[in-house]
């Protein structure tokens, strides 16, 4: 066939066929196999636009054209399509999980729909390697294709998570979750049913269908979450910073595999694993005030401290010995 | 030292809460048009004396208990108060366990929370209505005490700032100032946040599915009630089209303490020894609304007990 693309982009979409499917000029039903070797579909695009034209020049374009091909179509790669660009084959760099019997990801499937209409969603969700931390966060795919990655934003549910840092609240993530990974893989017939816009390049978070799993998202990710907050309050509660505490040691110990390798369970779960008590103080309260410069200087003369803070803490301790006896 | 709630209070002996409990289950028995309560599972937040659990099992025969404790330092103790052995105990936070457990069963949730409505307790919220099936009821109970505010020179914009804190901005319904959450208004306001947590996680979830499996939502419950601090209960019913034909329209018109609205049911407890709660129980049910005799217990009282007498809870000390 041969598009004129000038011509079809300026086409009155409203009165002509789909704009999206082009008919073969040439069809012929039962003609004889053609050997392996030359069957293939092949695209030349000539009259290329200037600045198109400038840009293959580039060796740093055909660099990113590799690795968005690399990221959009990796499901396609990793079963085995084999792509190349100009001669040299496109890497397959399959996505990972943490395989380990304690930490294995949570995998739902939901099915909506039925007939060619019927979208199939695969979602998993766990624990990845720290690095790269681009890779944290949801990746959505729809038809094998990436069209989100590595989100972290409200789009993917990271609005619902909440740290207290510092007694305060803080939504949405946070370097502690650069662990975390989930994968949600639609499927469907008809394309037009998957929660995609219409260039097939990015999310459309308004689908019936998107929403639906989006809760299903949050729920997954839940657990995980959980899970990654503890890491972080072990690793702040270790007295010696170079001590790992027995869920560190657990998530180090296990080995990354591509996601449809890794055994799954219905939910993730927390380890059971015994952790250590911390050794529990009374609880502090922070007092602050305060006073002239003057008074708050001599009074450091006289209690022969060196900060500020110390004069605070022996005029208290000072005034509760004489005042709050045992 | 901080006290946990279970070694706080002695939750049998709360008779708000208690008779919050009995009219509950009265309703849930209502449940048997959909499916024996016999095939219904019950999911808690444990507490030490499971009285939910045990008034669930004796009344209406729930065999399938699972009770939520994050206490485990207190595993043994918990363990051994089970009242009976159908009760598995899941140990960790509501958020860490509910999105761990299967949904396929009918089930009544009851997320008892004994601290006030936060962001956790709407997620826990939302994870129960985004996976359970027609025929189930939600219930959430959260503290909805307005307290003194201490040193704070605008009472009405501290209250709207601590609850903004806790819920986030965009959870506080439109037009709702400080002074709305002075008395009862927090719970008012509660409950609604609790209310369009679950609508519209009802709305994402039925997106994509056909009419007849869209699941609506019922409100059953709406309870107000203060043993000590002030407490607000908002709970309903999930049906999908099928489920909705099987129960008539008026099916739970006749409980006097069911409201489908913001409007709540007040629960009152009326201060009355055993001795004249007896005797006003043998003129009960009456014709009038409140029994106009004896006129030596007030009226206000009289009128408390005959709207609860029958969930009404007696206390005696026994030595065994």
């Amino acid at each position: 066939m041969d598009v004129d693309v000038e011509k079809w982009a300026h086409a009155d979409k409203s009165k002509e066929q789909v704009p999206w499917e082009f008919p073969f000029e040439v069809f012929e039903e039962n003609l004889a196999q053609a050997p392996e070797d030359k069957r293939r579909t092949e695209i030349t695009i000539t009259r290329l636009h200037d600045d198109v034209a400038d840009l293959f020049k580039q060796t740093s374009f055909e660099k990113r054209l590799a690795a968005e091909i690399e990221s959009r179509l990796q499901t396609a790669i990793v079963s085995g399509l084999a792509i190349t660009l100009n001669q040299l084959p496109v890497d397959r760099k399959p996505l990972e999980l943490l395989d380990q019997v304690q930490l294995l990801p949570a995998y739902r499937q939901c099915v909506y729909g039925t007939g060619r209409e019927r979208v199939t969603v695969k979602l998993y969700c766990g624990l990845g390697p720290s690095v790269p931390p681009e890779l944290a966060g949801w990746h959505v795919f729809c038809n094998g294709r990436l069209v989100l990655k590595g989100d972290k934003t409200r789009d993917t549910g990271w609005d619902t998570v909440v740290v207290q840092e510092g007694g305060e609240k803080i939504p949405g993530f946070h370097p502690q979750f650069h662990r975390f990974r989930g994968y949600a893989y639609f499927d469907c017939d008809d394309a037009g049913c998957l929660p995609w816009n219409t260039t097939k390049t990015a999310l459309n978070t308004d689908s019936p269908v998107y929403r639906a799993v989006a809760l299903e998202m949050k729920s997954l990710m839940r657990p995980v979450i959980d899970f990654l907050n503890r890491l972080k309050e072990e690793k702040q509660g270790q007295q010696d910073p170079g001590e790992k505490g027995p869920l560190e040691i657990l998530v180090e110990s296990a080995v990354p595999k591509p996601v449809g390798d890794v055994a799954t369970r219905s939910a993730f779960d927390m380890p059971k694993v015994r952790i250590p008590k911390k050794p529990k103080g009374p609880v502090m309260q922070r007092i602050q005030y305060d006073k002239p410069l003057e008074q708050v200087s001599r009074a450091k003369l006289a209690l022969g401290v060196r900060s500020f803070k110390e004069v605070g803490e022996k005029t208290f301790e000072y005034w509760y010995d004489s005042e709050c006896p045992e | 030292m901080n006290l946990r709630s279970f070694e706080k209070f002695n939750y049998a002996l709360r008779p708000a809460k208690n008779i919050e409990r009995k009219m509950m289950c009265e309703a849930f028995g209502r449940l048997s048009t959909l499916a024996s309560l016999r095939r219904y599972r019950y999911i808690g937040l444990g507490g030490l004396s499971f009285q939910d659990f045990a008034l669930l099992h004796q009344r209406l025969g729930v065999h399938d208990m699972t009770s939520i404790e994050k206490e485990e330092d207190a595993r043994e103790r918990f363990l051994h108060n089970r009242p009976y052995s159908c009760i598995r105990v899941r140990w960790g936070s509501s958020s860490t366990v509910l999105p761990t457990l299967s949904w396929r069963k009918r089930t009544i949730v009851w997320l008892d929370y004994d601290y006030p409505l936060d962001d956790s307790v709407l997620a826990d919220v939302r994870t129960v209505v985004a996976h359970l099936c027609s025929g189930s009821v939600l219930v959430t109970t959260v503290e909805a005490d307005p307290k003194r505010v201490k040193s704070a020179r605008n009472v009405a914009k501290a209250r709207l700032d601590a609850l903004r804190e806790r819920v986030g901005e965009e959870k506080i319904p439109r037009g709702i100032r400080g002074a709305d959450l002075r008395a009862w208004g927090l719970a008012r306001v509660c409950r609604e946040i609790i209310h369009n947590e679950i609508i519209e996680t009802l709305a994402h979830r039925n997106a994509p599915l056909a009419g007849r499996w869209r699941i609506g939502y019922e409100q059953l419950f709406n309870f107000h009630y203060a043993d000590g601090a002030q407490m607000v209960t908002v709970g309903g019913l999930f049906l999908n089209g099928a489920d909705r034909a099987r129960v008539p329209t008026d099916h739970f018109d006749d409980l006097g303490f069911v409201r489908s609205g913001n409007d709540p049911y007040h629960i009152e407890v009326p201060v009355l020894t055993w001795r004249e709660t007896r005797y006003l129980d043998a003129r009960l049910p009456g014709t009038a609304a409140v029994p106009h005799h004896p006129s030596w217990i007030p009226e206000g009282e009289r009128r408390k007990y005959a709207s609860l007498y029958r969930y009404f809870p007696t206390y005696l000390e026994a030595e065994l």
